[in-house]
């Protein structure tokens, strides 16, 4: 593995958006699904959807990820639907005929409720990563006032999994060409020998996190300090209204739900049930 | 001196864990514009050295010091790296070790921002910097994808863009491959013009900085041995070569002729020696024939013909790697016989590893074939072990089991030897290595050198016939490439069949019957290392490789000297027999 990348140029609306507002927003987005219930987080994952098919960015780019999200999203409906957490609180509502399994309301809903989770944010993920070069990305924090090593470390990290990985798959080369078997039949001897390649990868990461950290030392790096360059341009007017409408918006919704956690009620839209 | 920009003051440091003296009694003074080359074998203090003159010594690690470290007028002692970073710019032996950016503009202004510089300077330094180390085209690009050459050229760009007056490189090459190795250099070379610039510059590869410093200094057991203009540096090589380092070999050809004939100039220059070579020789050409009167000067032996049967065979293999856009391996087809020792050599990413993963079985070839011993090897295969051992750049790597005994039985436990077998083989193996008194130990508790002689006892237990070497010299000094390349020689003459993967031209026309280069996923070239220096410098550079400076003096000289000569000591006998020649001409 050479690099992380997931983004796609198209200069689209969204690639314009200024990064510190799509962190933002892409946040704000990730708590408010975590939080609303189903019946909001419909339109939610409708828009969401509008957004990536506006961004222009072909499928063909992201659709390892959907591909990947798939089985959890199907496995769980099935599982809730047939093995709700409370059968006895739940209606029936048909059965499944070749097995004879009874269909639960209730589990269904929560299926649906998670698949709406999950699913939203792998796609407001997607947006983000397709239409976000990760160097912006990486300046975004800083440049919406958190310290600077937020962003140093969050470009370090993504700067250095493919080194990471890299080594990972050379000691496995190593250990193969001793007669190491990674494959064999039982599960728990394959993890072991995983593990022991562990041991190796963290001694010598711990020593180059000390050799970073000289190298950084020596080219001026302080926690105290922050560097004077902002690589990213200034928002528009229109992009920080975004963002604080945004930003707002999600409050709003937090309060409001933590208020129905600790006043329980018969709420619009099913706003008070998780 | 009251104008050092560094100054070492009887300077001493010990690391808390370790009671020996890193550095003893050190005392060193770099004027400003000066350019001083450090070296000496490895493990001898160099980069502690240089560590000192950052003040990441002693603020980052635990130790105890004596004497003081005077950079422009601060103490280290009390001066933090950080405070020294707007004169001070260090470039580390790896570039992956400190690039932490995603992209390239972004490291270069890394340092500048720090420095607090205006942003507006923060973007002028950043194109100024990749204007002087010619780098303008990687302004985009991200970090992650560049060769290794072409980062520490970054890592340079980074560190000039702090406008340092005191510049350290610490092994800037090592990693590199030939060609990276001459452009880092170019690069250097041209950092000479700026008089303000103060350059301390520490390799183990004394040829390839000799022409680059004005003076040096040898570390030797922590001490300064030798301090020196690089002149007069170059006129000791005997205690050079008690100092376990590689003699330049401009120096060491004209040591040569010198002893002959007093007037010979002693310098290590390259032009100088061209010039001299030149001048004193007749230039009418004095290759020809076929070449009988020249065979004298053939110290290095021709390889034995190979007269064993085939034990690996590529036939068309190719190997793409899955998304990859085009195949690391491409038609490749070789034959290596029972006992040949062939070398491997290319540029980064030319296909030297995939090379050597499609004859271990790690990966299986998308097209065509590739058998060990008149089979496929597979990764399954219980008796892969016993066909193939690969010894792998960094012997920790390879050492996983909790005991000397049983990381070398571990192979034979894997062929599914018998227990009595087993055990017979590890006690032979653990005496022959010298390893016998630590059978019980863990691994990682061993001393580098014992676990390097760890790593090959395990590969060389299951006796397989075939052996790959994986980069084993890089990083390490003369004296220990040596070591190797004896240890692999005495293999080769037991019977195996060596494949030797490196980056070192000058180690292994010395030592192999058989070069392969490869690049862009081909071999490039098959033959011998005579065959292959005769090719010629410029045919050389467009197979990404730079031969040693003995050859190419032989190329470059007008007098048509044999252009396959190998060693400083061939060109030398060369370079006699013309002179004689010369001589009868001139009357």
């Amino acid at each position: 593995m050479r690099r992380v990348r997931l983004f796609y140029p198209t200069g689209s609306w969204l690639h314009r958006l200024h990064p510190s507002t799509k962190l933002v927003v892409f946040t704000a987005c990730i708590l408010v699904l975590a939080v609303l219930p189903w019946r909001l987080n419909g339109p939610l994952v409708l828009l969401l959807i509008a957004g990536l098919a506006s961004s222009r960015v072909p499928f063909a780019h992201y659709a390892l990820i959907v591909i990947l999200s798939l089985p959890v999203m199907v496995i769980s409906p099935v599982l809730n639907m047939f093995w709700p957490p409370d059968p006895a609180t739940n209606h029936v509502i048909g059965v499944f005929a070749p097995l004879g399994w009874p269909i639960y309301a209730e589990g269904l809903r929560v299926g649906v409720d998670r698949d709406l989770w999950i699913g939203g944010s792998m796609l407001v993920t997607i947006i983000l990563l397709t239409t976000t070069d990760l160097p912006d990305l990486a300046d975004a924090p800083t440049y919406l006032g958190l310290p600077h090593v937020v962003g140093f470390t969050f470009a370090a990290t993504l700067r250095y999994i493919p080194e990471v990985s890299n080594f990972l798959l050379t000691l496995y080369d190593v250990q193969e060409s001793r007669g190491v078997d990674f494959y064999t039949s039982n599960p728990i001897v394959n993890f072991a020998r995983r593990t022991n390649i562990l041991i190796p990868v963290l001694v010598f990461q711990l020593s180059r996190a000390s050799r970073m950290s000289n190298a950084m030392e020596s080219r001026g790096f302080q926690i105290r300090h922050t560097p004077t360059l902002y690589a990213l341009r200034p928002m528009t007017g229109a992009e920080r209204a975004w963002m604080w409408a945004v930003a707002a918006v999600t409050l709003v919704l937090l309060a409001l739900r933590i208020y129905t956690v600790f006043v329980p009620g018969d709420y619009p839209l099913e706003f008070g049930t998780f | 001196m009251a104008s050092s920009v560094l100054r070492y003051d009887r300077f001493s440091w010990r690391f808390e864990t370790n009671r020996a003296w890193v550095l003893d009694d050190v005392s060193l003074d770099v004027g400003p514009g000066e350019i001083v080359g450090v070296v000496g074998r490895s493990g001898c203090g160099k980069s502690t050295l240089l560590l000192a003159a950052t003040g990441i010594v002693p603020h980052s690690y635990v130790g105890r010091s004596k004497g003081a470290v005077v950079t422009f007028g601060r103490d280290t002692a009390q001066a933090r790296p950080a405070d020294l970073c707007d004169r001070v710019a260090m470039v580390f032996q790896s570039p992956d070790d400190q690039i932490s950016q995603l992209n390239v503009w972004r490291e270069v202004g890394f340092g500048p921002a720090n420095q607090r510089q205006p942003p507006d300077e923060v973007r002028r330094r950043i194109d100024e910097a990749l204007e002087l180390v010619g780098i303008g085209d990687l302004r985009e690009r991200e970090t992650n994808a560049l060769s290794g050459g072409q980062k520490q050229k970054v890592a340079l760009a980074a560190a000039l863009a702090m406008h340092p007056r005191l510049l350290i490189l610490d092994e800037p090459t090592t990693d590199l491959d030939p060609v990276s190795r001459q452009e880092v250099l170019a690069v250097v070379e041209r950092l000479r013009d700026r008089h303000d610039l103060a350059i301390v510059v520490v390799s183990h590869e004394v040829d390839l900085i000799s022409g680059l410093a004005e003076r040096f200094a040898l570390v030797d057991g922590g001490r300064i041995a030798h301090d020196e203009s690089a002149d007069r540096f170059f006129l000791d090589l005997p205690a050079l070569r008690e100092a376990g380092l590689e003699l330049p070999q401009v120096a060491e050809l004209n040591a040569l002729l010198h002893d002959d004939d007093p007037s010979w100039p002693r310098t290590h220059r390259y032009a100088d020696t061209l010039r001299a070579l030149d001048e004193r020789l007749a230039t009418r050409p004095l290759r020809g024939g076929d070449g009988t009167a020249w065979r004298a000067y053939r110290v290095v032996p021709d390889p034995p013909a190979p007269l064993g049967p085939p034990l690996i065979e590529l036939d068309r293999a190719s190997f793409t790697y899955p998304m990859a856009p085009r195949p690391a391996i491409e038609d490749v087809s070789l034959t290596i016989r029972q006992g040949e020792f062939v070398a491997v050599i290319g540029a980064n990413g030319s296909g030297k590893t995939t090379l050597t993963k499609l004859i271990l079985g790690l990966v299986e070839p998308t097209l065509g074939r590739v058998l060990v011993g008149g089979r496929p090897l597979r990764k399954k295969d219980p008796d892969r072990v016993g066909r193939v051992g690969y010894v792998f750049q960094n012997p920790d790597e390879m050492l996983f089991n909790p005991t000397v005994a049983e990381e070398v039985e571990f192979g034979l436990k894997v062929r599914g030897d018998p227990k009595p077998q087993r055990d017979a083989r590890v006690a032979e193996v653990l005496e022959q290595l010298e390893l016998a008194g630590l059978r019980n130990r863990h691994p990682l508790a061993l001393s580098k050198g014992q676990r390097q002689r760890l790593a090959y006892a395990a590969v060389l237990a299951p006796d397989p016939p075939v052996l790959i070497f994986d980069e084993p010299t890089t990083g390490l000094d003369y004296g220990s490439c040596e070591a190797i390349m004896a240890a692999v020689e005495e293999l080769n003459r037991a019977g195996r069949t060596i494949l030797f993967v490196t980056h070192d031209i000058n180690l292994v026309i010395r030592h192999a019957h058989r070069i392969v280069v490869m690049g862009g996923g081909r071999v490039q070239f098959d033959g011998t290392p005579r065959a292959l220096m005769a090719l010629g410098p410029d045919r050389l550079a467009d197979l990404r490789l730079v031969p040693p400076a003995a050859n190419l003096l032989a190329h470059r000289a007008r007098a048509g000297l044999p252009g396959d000569v190998l060693t400083p000591l061939e060109l030398y006998l060369a370079v006699r027999h013309a002179l004689r020649a010369s001589a009868v001409a001139a009357p």
